[in-house]
């Protein structure tokens, strides 16, 4: 009886071995363990055997009973995970290949700078305000303190639709606009984005360009405060580090006027190339308001002050990109565009 | 205007170096563009001064000058004859290099050594005037040895002001010295007049007979001049300063206005008919040729410095050829005047003569310096002229000068600035300037609120500054930018938030950028001959556009009608670059003429949409296919509800630039507000486009009124929808949205979707006709469906579309 129980085990441990699918296991197990199976007989015949080995067979063939179970089930297991394994493998892909193209669109680069000076001022609480692209003369240059034959009217030659009507020079008429259809109101606090026109033509002006002008105008309002603007707008532009210099100028409509430069983002002020050594770069356009161009929007030039700016967004645009010549903003060439 | 380094410093010392000047004048207002070096020329080359003269032993032409070099005499071979013992020349040594680039060497000339050359002013490169015969001769005070250069300052630097219009008073040496001297302190020497007048009393007369265009006129008579070219440092000074010597007559009137800002005009007194000089306006036909040769059409706009008989000139512009100073003229009768600024620039704009005069002019003169530089300019000539000065001076002076008078508050650098400035400081800085403290003492403040007032007198040189906040300007800027602090504004908060229409508009273009669309910017302007080209009809309401009068070329002769022009020109510059899916959009504003004589052009934000190629690159997928119609309309149903617009409708439309059965207009609560479909196949040739492209047009700013943002909550369904599929035949003629108008409107309630997800048309279906698959979702908000009650109303949609339709519903 012994030697029959060594030989079931013997056999059953070789078949379990050899077996590679659930299916083959199930086999070995109906054939060791089945009604019929094997070992069940060997369990059945245990009445036949003598009293006093009984105890001892019987121990015998609980342990080998368990031990097949066990057997099975770890080969079950193993079976399993090869076969999960071989889906696995089966179902492998190439996850280096390139993924699905998806068309990406994009804003053109002027527009990207745009809005961020826009999100920059809105932020500090100025309103975007618009005018018309096509302005009387009376807001582009008469309002602004540029009478007819000014000399300042050569510092913008301009296109003309009728003798006072005209493609805007500058979106500074918006100025007198927002004044004129504020009545009066306190504070004013606008910037306004637009295309303007000049008739010009070369590498570093365009007949059309766009500009963002500013202004504020409240009862304590002073050039400390547009140079804090302004620096503040600089730093969100072009970062923490850049500094500001204000430049004595002359625009018809501000006085005081300034001209602003920053600290070079080339070379961080040391001098380079882009800011011809000296280490500033000229980006707006800046002063007090006018007292004439205030009393003639309807505010009273005693009682109040005012701060105006302009920048042109293409040079910006230019300054931040390292973009040479203003006209391939207007070209409008896929591979200029697809990089921003 | 070019500020010459060493002709400045003859009217005020100067400790710092040019670039340390350039940048106070830059930091105070003058900004210097560029500093320049006037002529520069090879160190080594030198004064040498002629020590022997003797002829070339073989050729006649030819003769050999000993010249000293200061450490070496040299023999040179010159072809020059206007040298003389103890003259100085300018040496070129073998090695030296001439400005045209040659390098000097040592040269046998027809059998006689040549060890350099002596120069003239061509070899140097100097234009000076063109009777300057031979070599040149150095008339200043200089030592054989000496650099060239250093003598006649051919290397100094040259300051290049770009001047804002207002700084008129720095169109002159002395107001730029004056500037100087206000920045960093000292006097300006402003050179001393010693006229001598001669016993004869001037002879001509002057009449000013448009008083409103000539503020002041002066003139003064010089005789028996001798015309000749300027002494060499004259015309140095006045080709560092940018202009070119004439002769010594024009010379002194060009050499006082870079003086002093005052133009000048010396006519030929012996060509002045009845020795008169009339101010006037010009008579209609009148003709002038002036000195540029030029037969210039003079009309009354136009003031004239006139003789008897004829005009001799256009006042402040440009004088006449018929009075021009010849190297003949003996008598010369010199002008000095002011005219009006608007009236000059109107002439000079009208001939397109800006000139250095016109310039000044336009600027407005400084009438209380008129004398000065007559009398300077007259002493000049008669230096480098001779001549004799008639005894007196006429000076007609209908429109003086008013000075200024400015109270000013202190407390305005304050209110301005944000930083006081003393009044002490105030007084000293605006005196510095040249303003005048009318009252000594500042008067008592009212209750204290303001400080007291002191009235200043503002200097004729100085037009630009008429109100006290001018005076708050000169201040800041003489104190310098860089003291006033840095501050933010204060007061109530205010709201920056984009107004509604920014709002839409940027949803909108999220949109259409997340669809993969390309954002271009094209000009405003465009060439009409695109009418035809997109073949408008003689009556398109596009073809009513606003003109240009003044554009540069003709594509700025109109203001777009239409974004599609620009649009198409874009896809071809990129399909000329090999791009062949382009996916684009634009946003700009369109204009007609004003409804009104007088008003503005109408403007009107519009939307241009174009696609053409694949849906998207080559990928090992093969997922991308040619966009079509649908893609195109897909993207603005998508542009559309992002934007909350559900009222809108397509239908089939004839459009000139549009495949003829291809095209559509978009309807948005019955307004026609856009247009889509294929660009028209005879445009596709027309502009060499080899792959169809799909376009659009949408008016915007109608649409801001329709849309929504944010739709309010709808309750999740507690109910199981029921799926229902029916196919109809219908026939070919029947547009597919018409179908999807009757089924929503006669479905009932419990539809809550339609979906068409097939349409075919071949051998399963008759010939004409056309099957259109619906996926139906039924729903009831307050029970489970069930089938028999979602049959009735398959059954009943059925009879109505058979019988509106003639549809048939499909069995399989």
């Amino acid at each position: 009886m012994l030697d029959e129980i060594a030989r079931v085990q013997e056999d059953l441990e070789a078949e379990i071995a050899g077996a590679h699918t659930q299916e083959s296991l199930e086999q070995i197990r109906i054939k060791f363990l089945g009604k019929k199976g094997r070992l069940t007989t060997l369990m059945r015949s245990l009445g036949g055997v003598p009293a006093e080995e009984r105890p001892q067979v019987g121990q015998k063939l609980n342990k080998l009973k368990k031990r097949a179970e066990q057997l099975l089930a770890e080969k079950q297991e193993a079976i399993k995970s090869s076969a999960i394994a071989a889906r696995w493998d089966a179902e492998r892909i190439d996850v280096t290949l390139p993924g699905f193209p998806f068309a990406m669109g994009r804003r053109h680069p002027l527009q990207v700078v745009l809005l961020e000076i826009e999100e920059i001022f809105s932020s500090m609480g100025f309103k975007i305000a618009e005018g018309p692209d096509i302005e009387y003369d009376y807001y582009n240059f008469e309002a602004l303190n540029i009478p007819r034959e000014h000399p300042a009217r050569d510092m913008q030659d301009s296109y003309y639709i009728s003798s006072d009507i005209l493609l805007r020079t500058h979106t500074s008429p918006v100025q007198i606009r927002t004044m004129e259809a504020m009545q009066g109101e306190l504070p004013v606090r606008i910037i306004a984005p637009g295309k303007v026109y000049r008739r010009d033509d070369d590498v570093t002006h365009s007949p059309m360009f766009h500009q963002v002008e500013g202004l504020a105008v409240d009862k304590h309002i002073s050039m400390a405060d547009l140079k804090g603007t302004l620096l503040l707008f600089v730093r969100e532009m072009f970062g923490g580090d850049r500094e500001i210099r204000l430049r004595p100028s002359f625009f018809p409509f501000t006085e005081p006027s300034a001209e602003v430069d920053i600290s070079c983002i080339i070379c961080d002020g040391r001098g380079c190339r882009v800011c011809s050594e000296t280490g500033w770069l000229e980006i707006l356009g800046s002063g007090m308001v006018h007292p004439r161009v205030l009393e003639m929007s309807g505010y009273d030039p005693k009682e109040v002050t005012g701060y105006a700016f302009g920048m042109g967004v293409e040079r910006i645009a230019m300054l931040k990109y390292g973009i040479d010549d203003i006209r391939l903003f207007y070209h409008n060439d896929l591979r200029m565009l697809e990089q921003y | 205007m070019k500020v010459p380094y060493q002709w400045l410093k003859e009217y005020i010392s100067i400790s710092q170096t040019p670039e340390e000047l350039a940048d106070c004048l830059t930091m105070s207002g003058v900004e210097v563009g560029a500093i320049a070096c006037f002529a520069p020329v090879d160190e080594t080359i030198l004064v040498g001064q002629v020590k022997e003269l003797s002829p070339h032993p073989t050729a006649e032409n030819l003769q050999l000058v000993q010249v000293d070099c200061g450490f070496q005499r040299k023999q040179v071979v010159c072809g020059a004859w206007n040298i003389r013992e103890g003259d100085h020349v300018a040496v070129a040594l073998p090695g030296s290099r001439l400005p045209g680039g040659q390098i000097m060497e040592e040269i046998t000339i027809k059998g006689v050594i040549s060890q350099g050359m002596i120069l003239s002013a061509a070899e140097l490169e100097l234009d000076l005037a063109q009777d300057n015969p031979g070599v040149l001769i150095i008339q200043d005070k200089c030592q054989a040895g000496d650099r060239l250069s250093d003598i006649l300052f051919l290397d100094q630097p040259v300051l290049e002001l770009e001047l804002t219009p207002n700084r008129a008073d720095c169109l002159g040496l002395f107001g730029v010295a004056r500037e100087v001297a206000a920045i960093k302190g000292g006097n300006i020497m402003r050179p001393a007049l010693n006229l001598m007048e001669g016993g004869t009393a001037i002879a001509a007369s002057i009449e000013i007979e448009e008083p409103s265009l000539c503020h002041r006129y002066t003139a003064r008579e010089i005789k028996n001049v001798q015309v000749g070219p300027s002494p060499l440092n004259v015309q140095l000074k006045l080709l560092a300063a940018g202009i070119r010597p004439i002769n010594n007559i024009v010379d002194a009137t060009n050499y006082v206005m870079w003086e002093t800002g005052q133009p000048m005009h010396a006519f030929d007194m012996e060509k002045i008919k009845g020795g008169v000089v009339k101010v006037r306006r010009a008579q209609e036909g009148e003709r002038l040729t002036t000195l540029d040769g030029i037969e210039r059409q003079l009309d009354p706009e136009v003031l004239v410095i006139a003789d008897s008989s004829e005009s001799i000139g256009l006042a402040g512009v440009m004088g006449g050829e018929n009075t021009e100073i010849t190297a003949d003229t003996k008598h010369i009768l010199l002008e000095a005047a002011s005219f009006d600024p608007v009236n000059v620039r109107k002439t000079a704009r009208k001939f397109n003569l800006p000139s250095d005069a016109s310039q000044r002019f336009e600027k407005g003169i400084d009438r209380e310096g008129i004398i000065y530089a007559q009398d300077r300019a007259v002493q000049l000539m008669q230096l480098t002229a001779g001549g004799n000065v008639s005894r007196g001076m006429i000076d007609l002076y209908p429109d003086p000068w008013v000075p200024v008078e400015i109270g000013f508050h202190a407390g305005e650098v304050e209110k301005q600035l944000g930083y006081a400035v003393s009044e002490g400081e105030i007084k000293r800085i605006l005196e510095k300037l040249g303003l005048r403290v009318l009252n000594g003492q500042a008067e008592p403040g009212i209750e204290g609120q303001t400080r007291g007032k002191i009235n200043f007198q503002v200097p004729s040189f100085r037009q630009d500054i008429t109100l006290e906040v001018d005076l708050v300007e000169e201040i800041a800027r003489l104190k310098g930018y860089d003291t006033i602090p840095t501050t933010l504004p204060q007061g109530v908060i205010t709201v920056g938030r984009p107004s509604w229409q920014k709002r839409v508009l940027s949803r909108m273009t999220e949109t259409l950028v997340s669809c993969g669309l390309q954002e271009i910017i094209t000009f405003s302007f465009m060439n009409p001959r695109m009418f035809d080209a997109i073949h408008l009809e003689a009556g398109d309401y596009r073809r009513n556009a606003v003109s240009l009068k003044n554009p540069l070329t003709e594509d700025q002769e109109v203001m777009r009608t239409t974004l599609l022009p620009n649009m198409l020109k874009t896809l071809q510059y990129n399909f000329n670059r090999q791009a062949h899916n382009q996916f684009l959009f634009e946003q700009g504003a369109v204009f007609f003429p004003a409804p009104a004589k007088g008003d503005l052009p109408r403007e009107i934000e519009m939307l241009s949409v174009a696609v053409t190629g694949n849906t998207g690159p080559d990928h090992w997928q093969k997922n991308a296919r040619p966009v079509d119609f649908y893609y195109l309309k897909g993207i603005l149903e998508m542009f559309l509800r992002r934007i909350g617009i559900t009222v809108c409708s397509w239908e089939p439309a004839q459009v000139p630039f549009l495949h003829p059965t291809r095209g559509a207009r978009l309807l948005v609560a019955g307004e026609e507000l856009g247009l889509l479909g294929a660009l028209h196949p005879r445009l596709q040739d027309s502009f060499e486009f080899r792959q169809e492209v799909y376009v659009a047009e949408v008016f915007l700013e109608p649409l801001y009124g329709h849309a929504a943002l944010s739709l309010p909550f709808k309750a999740l369904p507690r109910y199981p929808a029921v799926l229902r599929d029916a196919a109809y035949i219908v026939p070919g003629s029947v547009c597919s949205e018409e179908i999807i108008t009757t089924i929503e409107e006669q479905a009932g309630e419990w539809l809550e979707k339609t979906v068409l997800f097939d349409v075919y048309q071949g051998q399963q279906i008759p010939e004409g006709q056309i099957s259109l698959a619906f996926a139906y979702t039924f729903r009831h908000p307050e029970k489970t469906l069930q089938d028999h009650e979602v049959d009735q109303v398959m059954a009943d949609l059925e009879a109505v579309l058979q019988r509106k339709h003639g549809a048939v519903l499909r069995r399989q």
